[in-house]
């Protein structure tokens, strides 16, 4: 974190929203410290992960993520869902959703994927990411077996899609990577009957893990944290480099839509460089058509001190990212808000108008204007 | 609500007397009063023109309304419970009002800024308005309790009467005759209901919306407001023939002058305070709420300002037919501009908006404007009622109608049974699903047992019908406000600096 943005904290600080320092340091050494927990002998893991060395002194070098845990027999990941039992790494949760519920694609937020769309979403406990404004805390920062669950195969999750005339399965709220072999599973099962899948995540992970998912898969709503490694580290227990080289994985290798979510945190990752940074990445990267989402960070978890980000530093991020070329740029989180609806890049028509999660009006014909006939890019149909 | 005893009450008027001294028993003596009241006027004209208009109101209702002396009598117990009610009212409400004043001051500052609140700040006055709010309905509870008493003791036409008395109308044309000016009164009053009742929907909207709320927000009546209030004592007591008591005049006293530990100045002072920020706190909640563009609010403001000397240079004119009819274009025509810069989204929000002094939190829904009609509330309750016995599912269904009731108003009679059984049947239904299969239809269960909110219809076709009629709404009433439009000059501002200014 940069000199200038402690000095704006303690500004804002005095007056009067008490955000100190000292107090969030000491809260960044909680999560480093759930590294690795001995488990209860309760816990019932039901599936080996792919991705894992086993060692001859018994411990298992998980492949999943770019953590890299080292786990002695009983112990968790820091995603706290994945266990060492016995020498063998086994996936926590798996077939053990703690969510089910049915949402809104926006959601996500994904804008450009079936707008309006009802989706099925299954997640489970855990998270390999720490972020100290955890807007999930109650599930993404808990072992996935000690929370309250519902038992659901990937074949029932996706026979209850079709009994429930969902087309859609969304894994979002937690960590999809946490839970990767059962989302992977369930997306397997999906996609012989057609239906969608839809994944929120953080990206943290390895290329080879995450395209097994994204094989299955329609479309990823990456939440990139910050441009900055330093708040990677800091606020999210992560790193900024595997998270780039797993989303440039994914539209290099994959055919899955893409939208980025950036979640605009005072003080923290609002500074207008790394927003153009980030912007200036995303463009050069995967193009002016992805589009980019800034969203309203809202006091929970442990950033209870900070206020919500005000609405102009998300206006003003999204004009930093339009100069940095991007076409659809949104803000989320605040509604009614011009920047939550999609506009024709080239006559400036509004071509899909929402309130919150609700849509106003899709007045796309075939994915196009309905004015200049322009294509607008995504998932229409 | 600290409620007082009789005997604190007594215990606060001994001290009251003793306190204030020479000057409040000079005030106390009937002789003294015409030179008192200079005295008075140059130290608490409002609190003083209050109760004049008050003693003055109870004078004119009383010599039309031809009490007898034994229901001059009657009443005089009720008057004098009464007298404590507001006395013990004015103790409690000056407190809060003392704490309401900090409290509410830190959450509009925390507003304007649109960065939401911080918890002790928001715990803090979400406690105190909610002592507010039952402070209020607890002295309405007991004033409702003796204005039924009272009405009690009047005859029909006395009540009609009564509800029907309009202090400055009558005050023009003094009766002659009482019991004349009651019987003449009371057939034009039936004429104009009548006429009113059948000459549009509109009338018989806002009358259904007025009865559905009563019950939600208990309002003291005319005869509460007029006979019962301590101004009416004195009149009351020459009527009867007797001297006010000693609480009566207490209460005189504390209305007029307030109390050793709260004058009265203060107190007038702290009360239009707490009313000023709570408008101020609606606005901010509602600006915050709607996300105007600097252009759309520069727009607004100059539309506004545009428009501000033609309407009121047509207000100037009077209440005759021919003004408030041009009023009444000039008023549409000026909601017509703002709705004109308003997006769908935000029009939406507006129509949807009920001005409420803690906005929603809820984080499933980025829309946090108003009261939020939330229907996760009736998941919520189907999830914990699937799992409980048949004997305690009826207890909670008891518990939700009352919430209800308190929240959307009462349910009709004939519509009682029915709503329960279908809260039955849907338990039900609930229960036979499995876990994820409940999961995923909760929403639809709960949208099948959403009860029709009436209120929320009724305010919607109001809004419809005044739109047609060319009479002022929602626009009007929220935005197009001198406070509204200031606080929106100053949101502007804020959103020109930019963002590091903006909130910081
Ligand atoms: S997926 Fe979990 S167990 Fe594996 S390396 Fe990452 S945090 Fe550790």
């Amino acid at each position: 974190m940069s000199h200038e943005g402690l000095n704006r904290r303690a500004f804002l600080s005095a007056l009067g929203y008490g955000v100190t320092r000292a107090c969030l340091l000491g809260k960044r050494a909680t999560w480093a410290q759930a590294a690795a927990v001995a488990t209860p002998a309760t816990s019932k893991p039901t599936r080996r992960v792919d991705h894992f060395e086993a060692f001859p002194d018994g411990s298992v070098a998980c492949g999943v993520c770019p953590h890299a845990c080292v786990l002695h027999d009983g112990e968790v990941g820091r995603c706290r869902a994945r266990i060492n039992r016995g020498g063998v790494h086994y996936a926590l949760g798996y077939g053990n959703p703690c969510i089910v519920q049915v949402d809104p694609i926006e959601k996500l937020p994904i804008n450009h994927f079936r707008p309006g769309a009802r989706m099925l979403t299954i997640s489970c406990g855990g998270c390999n990411l720490g972020c100290l404004y955890c807007q999930n805390w109650q599930q993404a920062q808990e072992r996935p077996d000690q929370l309250k669950t519902f038992e659901l195969s990937p074949r029932e999750a996706v026979a209850a899609a079709r009994k429930h005339k969902l087309d859609i399965i969304g894994f979002t709220y937690t960590e999809p990577i946490a839970f990767l072999e059962y989302a992977r599973d369930i997306a397997v099962q999906a996609k012989e009957t057609g239906i969608k899948i839809v994944v929120g995540t953080s990206a943290f992970v390895h290329p080879e893990p995450l395209l097994e998912l994204a094989r299955y898969a329609d479309a990823f709503a990456i939440t990139l944290k910050g441009f900055d490694d330093g708040f990677y580290q800091e606020v999210c227990g992560a790193r900024l480099d595997p998270v780039l080289t797993a989303i440039k994985t994914l539209h290099e290798r994959t055919r899955c839509w893409l939208e980025i979510i950036n979640l605009v945190v005072p003080t923290y990752n609002d500074r207008m460089e790394d927003v153009s940074a980030l912007a200036r990445w995303v463009h050069a990267e995967l193009g002016k058509d992805v589009p980019l989402h800034f969203a309203r960070f809202v006091p929970l978890y442990k950033l209870t001190d900070l206020p919500r980000t005000a609405v102009p530093t998300l206006e003003s991020a999204c004009a930093v990212a339009r100069e940095a070329g991007l076409r659809h740029v949104y803000t989320s989180n605040i509604a009614p808000h011009r920047d939550t609806n999609t506009y024709c890049d080239g006559c400036k028509t509004v071509v899909v108008e929402r309130l919150g999660f609700k849509i106003l009006s899709n007045n796309l014909r075939h994915g196009r204007c309905p004015i200049c006939r322009r294509p607008i890019p995504g998932v229409w149909a | 609500m600290r409620r007082l005893h009789w005997s604190a009450t007594a215990r606060l008027l001994g001290g009251l007397l003793c306190l204030s001294g020479a000057m409040a028993l000079v005030v106390l003596l009937p002789t003294a009063r015409a030179g008192d009241r200079d005295w008075m006027v140059g130290s608490t004209p409002k609190a003083v023109s209050d109760w004049q208009e008050q003693a003055q109101a109870a004078d004119e209702l009383l010599s039309c309304l031809g009490l007898t002396r034994q229901q001059a009598r009657a009443l005089l117990p009720l008057i004098e419970q009464s007298a404590v009610v507001h006395i013990e009212d004015y103790q409690s409400t000056a407190e809060l009002h003392d704490e309401l004043v900090p409290a509410f001051t830190d959450f509009a500052r925390q507003d304007s800024l649109n960065e939401g609140f911080t918890p002790d700040v928001e715990r803090r006055t979400a406690q105190l308005n909610h002592q507010a709010k039952l402070a209020q309905e607890e002295k309405a509870r007991r004033l409702l309790a003796l204005e039924d008493q009272a009405t009690e003791l009047l005859t029909p036409t006395q009540r009609v009467f009564v509800e029907e008395f309009h202090p400055n109308r009558q005050r023009s044309a003094p009766p002659v005759d009482a019991r004349g000016a009651v019987r003449r009164h009371l057939q034009a009053a039936a004429a104009q209901a009548q006429r009113e009742a059948q000459r549009d929907e509109l009338t018989e909207a806002q009358r259904a919306l007025r009865e559905l709320e009563r019950p939600m927000n208990p309002t003291v009546g005319r005869v509460g407001n007029l006979l019962l209030h301590p101004a009416a004592a004195d009149p009351l007591c020459r009527l009867a023939g007797v001297e006010p008591t000693h609480t009566m005049r207490g209460a005189a006293q504390v209305l007029q002058q307030g109390t050793p530990a709260h004058p009265i100045d203060r107190h007038r002072e702290q009360q239009a305070r707490v009313r000023c920020l709570r408008t101020e706190i609606n606005n901010w909640n509602l600006i915050n709420g709607l996300h105007l563009s600097v252009e759309q609010i520069d727009r607004v403001t100059r539309v506004y300002d545009a428009t501000r000397p033609a309407l009121a240079e047509l207000k100037s004119r009077g209440r005759g037919p021919d003004a408030r009819r041009d009023l009444a274009a000039a008023v549409l025509e000026l909601e017509t501009a703002v709705e004109q810069v308003l997006n769908r989204g935000q029009r939406e929000v507006l129509a949807e908006y009920k001005a409420c002094l803690i906005p929603p939190k809820n984080l499933k829904d980025p829309v946090r404007v108003g009261q939020a009609n939330d229907s996760s509330q009736l998941e919520r309750f189907l999830t914990r009622a699937r799992r409980l016995t048949p004997q305690r599912t009826d207890a909670a269904i008891d518990e939700l109608l009352a919430k209800e009731t308190e929240h959307v108003g009462p349910l009709p009679a004939s519509e009682q049974q029915e709503r329960r059984t279908l809260l039955r049947k849907t338990i039900e239904d609930a229960r036979r699903l499995s876990d994820v299969d409940f999961a995923i239809q909760k929403g639809e269960l709960a949208a099948r047992i959403a009860r029709r909110d009436r209120v929320r219809e009724l305010k919607t076709e109001i809004a419809a019908l005044t739109h047609d009629r060319g009479l002022p709404g929602p626009i009007s009433r929220f935005i197009l406000q001198p406070e509204f439009i200031e606080q929106l000059r100053i949101r502007g501002e804020q959103l020109r600096r930019g963002p590091l200014a903006a909130g910081r």
